[in-house]
């Protein structure tokens, strides 16, 4: 009798070792696997833009475009963009091609707020803005939206840095006050 | 024939039944099964693309380990990996990744991460469900890290039983650094693919 539970537990055990790999399957439904790469970003020199300070006097005036262009605030880049045109320079160590995306949100926090138009034109309280960034023909720069802007490099080559600027049309209508609005630029970046 | 020996015998005999009829009903229960764990992903593109252009290459070499992905821990920034692919997705069903990042600055940092609805998705994947976000979980959204070291930010997604999920699709993750003040800022998008169960 004794043999004969002995054998029984065997047999459960068996049983047992045999039906867990299958529960256990069903905790791992979803199969994940991983593109063996990485992105890379050591950030992007400056990080900063006073509108109308690279040779200008600092005040901004309404309805006029300003650009990032170290040559002058005034200035539009040439029809291929050069790279001293460009203000910005992003170095980019990634092991993958990528996407370079530019995002500009509203100017808030000051007595004029001033909207993205979200159209690249300007308007009553709105701005519109372009990216565009060096071999680009000028001619294809990106509008700059507050969110959802086409992308502004397409598939940029792994381990290759950029270098890019905007410009910002102000807003048509005169300043109210005199205390400045702020915005914020986002270089978004995956994989192509 | 002795009583030990007909007892032993007749234990053998019950393993023997057992053995056997377990084997059988896990053949029948992985025959039915609709989930397959694959070591070495499979192309899942779909064959059924209506339009010549709709072509997406899937990566041969996809890992299943995000530690057997090198990179050189220097100065710069690092995410891990740029893309994710969730296979034999339905409804009912749950699965984890995760990312890592690198802190390359000598500093102690802290990036934060969050479900993003793409703007525009990869080649053939369509649009995610609307409520996909509801479906996933951010298990740690802040890390908080020391110059020079790692992190690591870990996901789920657990698929509701009504989910109607179209063949491949993308939705994305975005990762970035908290104190960032300046006019210029940055962050790294990652792309999340997932491939429904045929």
């Amino acid at each position: 009798m004794k043999k004969l539970l002995l054998s029984l537990v065997l047999a459960l055990v068996l049983v047992s070792s045999l039906v867990i790999p299958v529960l256990a399957a069903e905790f791992e439904e979803v199969t994940v696997t991983y593109s063996p790469a990485f992105i890379s970003i050591s950030g992007t020199t400056p990080t900063t833009w006073l509108i109308n300070s690279l040779s200008g006097d600092s005040k901004v005036r309404e309805d006029t475009i300003y650009y990032t262009n170290p040559l002058g605030d005034t200035t539009a880049p040439s029809a291929t963009v050069l790279i001293g045109e460009c203000r910005f320079a992003t170095t980019n160590t990634s092991n993958v091609a990528i996407d370079v995306t530019l995002n500009l949100t509203d100017f808030t926090g000051g007595s004029d707020p001033m909207i993205n138009s979200n159209t690249g034109l300007n308007g009553v309280g709105s701005y519109g803005a372009y990216g565009w960034y060096t071999g680009q023909l000028y001619a294809n720069k990106v509008i700059l939206q507050s969110s959802s802007s086409a992308v502004l490099i397409d598939a940029l080559a792994a381990t290759t840095n950029f270098n890019w600027g905007i410009e910002l049309e102000t807003q048509t209508d005169a300043w109210v006050g005199t205390i400045e609005s702020s915005g914020t630029l986002t270089v978004s970046i995956m994989e192509d | 024939m002795g009583k030990n020996r007909k007892t032993w015998f007749l234990g053998v005999l019950i393993v023997g039944v057992l053995l056997l009829t377990s084997c059988a009903s896990e053949v029948v229960e992985r025959e039915d099964s609709p989930v397959t764990i694959e070591e070495t992903p499979t192309d899942s593109s779909p064959s059924e693309a209506t339009t010549a252009d709709l072509t997406y290459e899937v990566e041969t070499t996809e890992v299943s380990n995000i530690d057997d992905i090198v990179y050189l821990q220097g100065e710069d920034d690092v995410i891990i990996p740029p893309s994710v692919h969730l296979r034999n997705c339905a409804p009912g069903r749950i699965g984890k990744w995760k990312y890592k990042v690198y802190n390359g600055s000598l500093d102690p940092v802290i990036y934060t991460t969050a479900f993003r609805y793409p703007d525009l998705n990869h080649l053939n994947a369509s649009a995610p469900p609307s409520n996909i976000s509801d479906w996933i979980t951010i298990e740690n959204p802040m890390v908080n890290m020391e110059g020079q070291s790692e992190g690591i930010f870990n996901y789920k997604i657990d698929i509701p039983e009504n989910a109607e999920l179209p063949e491949i699709s993308e939705f994305w993750i975005v990762i970035k650094k908290v104190d960032q003040k300046s006019f210029v800022q940055w962050e790294v998008i990652l792309r999340c693919y997932l491939y429904r169960s045929s």
